[in-house]
């Protein structure tokens, strides 16, 4: 379960305060589809970056499993990250020059449990046959198309077995056939349990969702 | 770990590279930095026993000048006896002279040389007498020392002299204690021996307890003798001494004498003692090849002067190793100083290819330090993976750049006897930039993820 309590945060650009997130409270449950959508610069990846734990708010409350994470240390959200949260992002955040299975075990790499490099393997295997692109395991990311770059990142969540999905435009460098792909793919996992939030333009994928949280001006204009 | 190394793995080239460069940088440093101990350990260490010591030599310029104002010419040259012999001996071809006649050529300009060196021999023991008789009116003179060379490869010296001809702290040998109550002389043998005594490149050297024979010239009966001699001792590495090839220095010469580690260690120094019984001073004809002489405490610089003085007037060159040790000084701060711009030069270079690569890995950096953080590494284990990468970096470069010194003094045939020393220091400044790429590094890398924390997510991760 995420709960974000009235929370605040204020960025500065160019000399201007821009109000980012102006006491956004929302409750998303275990295994919800959830898409964000908004205009540029209304504060939905704001949003995003708060509930996977790379920004702190300046104030409000953020409980994550009933635990009040607002304040936790780095370490901790580090470790939360690693064990919870999986980022899918509109450019990979894929290492280039790292092999498809190095970035698919990376999570594993980073566990505060070490794992075996033969387990390590196995699992990154598995999930790289879930999301259909075990032959590539051998090649650089490089060499990969945008669709398969992105089952890549899919994977990478599969392996660490996280319960939230966190996209931020995952279509949005993809052609449409490829993206409706990977919608599938996080379709399935949310079927299987896993919660997904999605933040995006297109209202085609916010239409796939089970329930779609609008944003404006760094306030909930929608939540339905 | 792994991380760090994978890391390190995929981008192998550039890391090569820098690898390469501060190899290359540590080794010029560790290099220059033990060429800098190696000055002011020898020569420095050396000095110590120099305290009031003047260093006399014949100087043979003045020695001429002094026999040409008598009625003695110059010293006979071998191409004007040969044409004075040959025509005496109506021989047009000296290619058909025989071996006999060529031995008997050489005894013609022997004995003239022979003449010549008797007059300069009696006006040297003259002039000797004269310096002596100077030294103790001037009042400062406490011991004065005379040697000459036996051979080619040994200096006699007697007791109180090998007790401290060392200028510095190599010991003698526990083989051997110099006894007090005889007058021995007891000779200084270099380990590279020249005459026809000297073992050969496939022969071993000479040890404790050899008995070898040493033919030297005797000036007064014109001839060569063979002298017995035992080695005794020897000088542990490395011995300090003058080196015989300052024997004749000329005025112009010692004048900015300075002791450099080149000049004055010797390797493997003899002490041989002399075996058979004999008079040196007489043997010599009484002439000198150099003084050491101490100087009285306190003396003067009237009295000094005066001294430098009659010096100057006997046809002898003389250097204070007083005014040595300044030179000394002078010619180490020098080549600090010239060695100091390789030494700034080297650390400037790596400096900036630390930051060179930084910036030029920076992006790569940033983006493969920002995914990190998002599968779960916290800042702390990003600032480990940093330290981790450039500590193999820097100690693998280290080891090399060791290494490539080590390689380059053996083939310019220097001893790397300082290079540990250098190596430390090198060592010790190349912690500071690796303390300092490493807050670079950091730096550059989480520069980004404060970007992706003040909202600049889209389209830059």
């Amino acid at each position: 379960m995420i709960k974000l309590n009235n929370i605040c945060k204020t960025y500065h650009a160019g000399g201007q305060p821009i109000k980012a997130a102006d006491g956004i409270s929302l409750e998303i449950a275990d295994g919800e589809m959830v898409a964000v959508i908004g205009a540029s610069g209304a504060g939905k990846s704001t949003v995003l970056k708060i509930i996977g734990l790379t920004e702190k708010p300046e104030s409000g409350e953020y409980i994550l499993d009933g635990k009040n994470v607002t304040e936790c240390s780095d370490k901790k959200s580090a470790l939360l990250r690693n064990e919870k949260i999986s980022f899918i992002m509109q450019d990979f955040a894929l290492i280039n020059q790292f092999t498809v299975m190095e970035n698919a075990e990376l999570p594993l790499l980073l566990a505060k449990k070490k794992m075996p490099a033969r387990l390590r393997r196995k699992k990154a295997e598995e999930a790289l046959s879930a999301v259909g692109i075990s032959e590539l395991k051998d090649r650089k990311i490089s060499e990969l198309s945008g669709g398969q770059k992105q089952r890549v990142a899919i994977a990478r969540a599969l392996v660490s077995d996280a319960d939230i999905i966190l996209a931020d435009e995952p279509t949005g460098a993809l052609d449409s056939k490829t993206g409706a792909g990977i919608i599938e793919l996080l379709r399935s996992l949310n079927e299987k349990g896993t919660t997904v939030i999605i933040v995006t333009h297109d209202m085609n994928i916010a239409a796939q969702c089970k329930r779609v949280i609008e944003i404006k001006d760094g306030k909930i204009a929608n939540n339905a | 770990m792994t991380l760090a190394l994978r890391s390190l793995k995929k981008q192998w080239a550039s890391f090569l590279i820098i690898a390469v460069q501060i190899a290359v940088c540590f080794a010029v440093t560790a290099y220059t930095l033990s060429s800098v101990f190696q000055q002011y350990d020898i020569v420095l260490s050396a000095n110590g026993a120099h305290k009031g010591y003047l260093y006399l030599n014949s100087d043979p310029n003045k020695l001429d000048e002094i026999l040409a104002s008598d009625e003695n010419s110059g010293r006979p040259d071998l191409e004007s006896v040969k044409e004075e012999y040959f025509a005496k001996n109506n021989i047009t071809d000296p290619s058909t002279l025989t071996e006999q006649q060529w031995d008997e050529f050489y005894a013609f300009f022997y004995e003239k040389d022979a003449e010549y060196m008797e007059k300069a021999h009696y006006k040297g023991k003259y002039l000797y007498e004269d310096l002596f008789a100077a030294l103790n009116d001037s009042g400062c003179i406490s011991e004065i020392h005379y040697n000459a060379a036996l051979g080619t490869s040994t200096v006699l010296i007697d007791e109180y002299l090998l007790k401290n001809v060392r200028l510095s702290n190599a010991d003698i040998s526990p083989l051997f204690e110099p006894t007090e109550d005889e007058n021995h002389y007891y000779a200084l043998m270099y380990p590279w021996m020249t005459d026809e005594n000297a073992p050969s490149a496939d022969s071993p050297p000479y040890k404790v307890g050899d008995i070898i024979t040493e033919r030297t010239y005797n000036l007064k009966e014109h001839r060569y003798d063979t002298f017995t001699i035992e080695i005794v001792g020897e000088l542990s590495d490395p011995a300090y001494a003058f080196p015989m090839n300052e024997f004749s220095a000329t005025e112009a010469e010692l004048e900015g004498f300075f002791l450099s580690p080149q000049s004055i260690s010797v390797s493997g120094m003899l002490i041989a003692l002399k075996k058979d019984s004999f008079n040196y001073m007489d043997y010599m004809n009484g002439r000198p090849s150099y003084i050491m002489a101490k100087l009285a405490d306190g003396i003067t610089d009237e009295q000094y002067d005066k001294l430098l003085s009659v010096i100057d007037e006997c046809g002898f060159a003389a250097v204070n190793l007083d005014e040595a040790e300044e030179n000394t000084i002078a010619k180490i701060t020098a080549f600090v100083s010239e060695n100091s711009v390789i030494l700034i030069s080297s650390l400037l270079l790596t400096v900036f290819s630390v930051i060179a690569v930084s910036i030029l890995s920076g992006s790569k950096t940033r983006r493969e330090y920002a995914v990190y953080k998002l599968c779960g590494m916290s800042r702390a284990g990003l600032t480990r993976l940093t330290a981790v990468k450039w500590l193999i970096i820097f100690t693998a470069a280290v080891t090399a750049g060791s290494l490539l010194a080590a390689v380059y003094l053996n083939i310019i045939g220097e001893k790397p006897g300082y290079l540990l020393y250098g190596a430390i220091a090198a060592a010790v400044m190349f912690a500071v930039l690796y303390a300092l790429s490493l807050l670079m590094s950091y730096y550059s890398s989480v520069k980004s993820l404060k970007a992706y924390e003040s909202g600049e997510w889209e389209g830059d991760l």
